[in-house]
């Protein structure tokens, strides 16, 4: 891909993964837990470890997580967006391109979903210094399951827009029944 | 989806520049990035009840100083509780559950003193880094990261090239927000305001949203690719370091709150 164009190609999912971002602040949840949202950007994390290369997704994540984190929730929650979001990232990653016969797109998610929060957790006790804050653990992995199986249903979707259009070459140069 | 569009303002959202600009906007955002930095760490390294009544107290006064919209404040508030205050709270009482059953009552209740302090001096943290973004222009913000990122540079991270996809990123965001809300808004507004007892309706519609607004946005493709082209990178750094009376009064204020928390930890102030 062309250096410019691959830029752009981030700029717009970026873009996309900082709305979404702010779009789920109006979206209301049936049953409020603290801590835990929907992770829409998830799915542009998806997107992009299906189209771009792990620097790229990384780059996302972290310029996602900046801009959000001092928009909306205050710059020190960049500590815990940025380590959740690279985590589950890098996780993601490796479920994809070395575990992809195994795991379906939402697999894939849900996992990323689960480690994005094991990283906020043990971010937040360390900065706290507080271990008791890992009781929150269980709460947080049962509505992973949920919210990284809708994030990753989305993701699916996504993905096979995008290769139905032809916009993005996937990395495995395959399209997406092959890839899912 | 009102709310969702990002300001025009050369400053984040929240702050008040367009008619009267605050002292906190005068300042040197090299000098302002390195006193809140202090102001940050300042919590974390006093450990008198008192002086952490001091720093509040300080904060207090640079949030009325700064003419910082209340509402946006409250958002940050909020936000720390949802997310750092709440979770740890409901890890505290499990933890104490445990402990209250058995002969160590005393040790929860300290530990709960001590959980509290934690998480206060945490705030002031945060809320030091809140005023910080929501008083310094983005362009001087990308400027000033362009120096401190300077050693980076010479080990061949291509700084210069974020820094212009950075930028191209601002501006595109303000359009996106726009035109999704030209294009989405009622749509979008119509599925939010769904009872909420046919969530996974709703979901299953917000999903054929996003995916359009995703598979949409690649029509810029081409125009965002000319853009970028189209800018040097050279052009993003227009800040340059100043020091006025405000810089000074400023940094001034920081020395003199460092040597009353001395002071105090030393049992001046007692």
């Amino acid at each position: 891909m062309d250096h410019n164009r691959r830029l752009a190609t981030i700029a717009i999912l970026v873009c996309n993964a900082i709305i979404f971002s702010l779009l789920e602040s109006f979206i209301p949840i049936p049953i409020p837990v603290p801590g835990v949202k929907l992770g829409l950007a998830n799915v542009i994390t998806l997107v992009a470890i299906v189209f771009l290369s792990f620097k790229d997704v990384l780059f996302i994540v972290a310029v996602r997580s900046f801009i959000v984190s001092i928009l909306t929730r205050g710059v020190l929650t960049l500590a815990f967006s940025i380590s959740g979001g690279l985590l589950s990232a890098v996780v993601m990653w490796v479920m994809h391109k070395k575990f992809s016969r195994f795991f379906s797109i939402r697999g894939i998610s849900i996992a990323g979903a689960v480690f994005h929060n094991i990283g906020q957790v043990l971010v937040a006790s360390i900065i706290l210094r507080e271990a008791a804050i890992m009781y929150y653990l269980p709460v947080i992995f049962i509505s992973a399951l949920i919210t990284g199986f809708i994030t990753g249903s989305i993701g699916e979707m996504a993905i096979e827009g995008i290769e139905k259009k032809g916009v993005l070459i996937n990395q495995h140069g395959c399209n997406g029944d092959e890839q899912v | 989806m009102g709310a969702m569009v990002m300001s025009r303002s050369k400053y984040l959202p929240g702050m008040e520049d367009d008619n009267k600009p605050t002292v906190f906007n005068r300042m040197d955002a090299g000098i302002k990035f390195l006193l809140v930095f202090v102001l940050s760490i300042m919590p974390f390294l006093y450990r008198n009840q008192l002086s952490l009544g001091i720093i509040c107290a300080y904060m207090l006064a640079v949030t009325l100083f700064s003419g910082i919209r209340a509402r946006f404040l409250m958002k940050i508030v909020m936000a720390y509780a949802f997310f750092i205050v709440l979770p740890c709270a409901f890890g505290m009482f499990i933890e104490s559950s445990f402990i209250f059953t058995g002969p160590n009552h005393v040790v929860a209740a300290k530990d709960f003193g001590t959980a509290g302090s934690k998480v206060l001096e945490l705030f002031l943290a945060w809320y030091a880094w809140s005023v910080y973004f929501l008083t310094t222009p983005i362009r001087s913000m990308i400027g000033m990261l362009g120096r401190i990122l300077f050693p980076l540079k010479k080990i061949g991270v291509p700084v210069p090239e974020y820094l212009r996809l950075v930028n191209c990123i601002s501006h595109e965001l303000t359009e996106s927000a726009q035109r999704l809300r030209d294009s989405y808004g009622d749509i979008v507004r119509s599925i939010i305001q769904k009872d909420c007892r046919r969530y996974r309706f709703n979901v299953k519609d917000l999903s054929g949203v996003l995916v359009s607004i995703i598979v949409e946005s690649f029509s810029r493709l081409d125009r965002i690719q000319e853009s970028l082209a189209s800018v040097d990178p050279r052009d993003l750094y227009t800040y340059r370091f100043r020091f006025t009376a405000v810089d000074a009064l400023a940094a001034a204020s920081v020395m003199l709150l460092a040597a009353v928390l001395a002071a105090n930890e030393k049992g001046f102030l007692r």
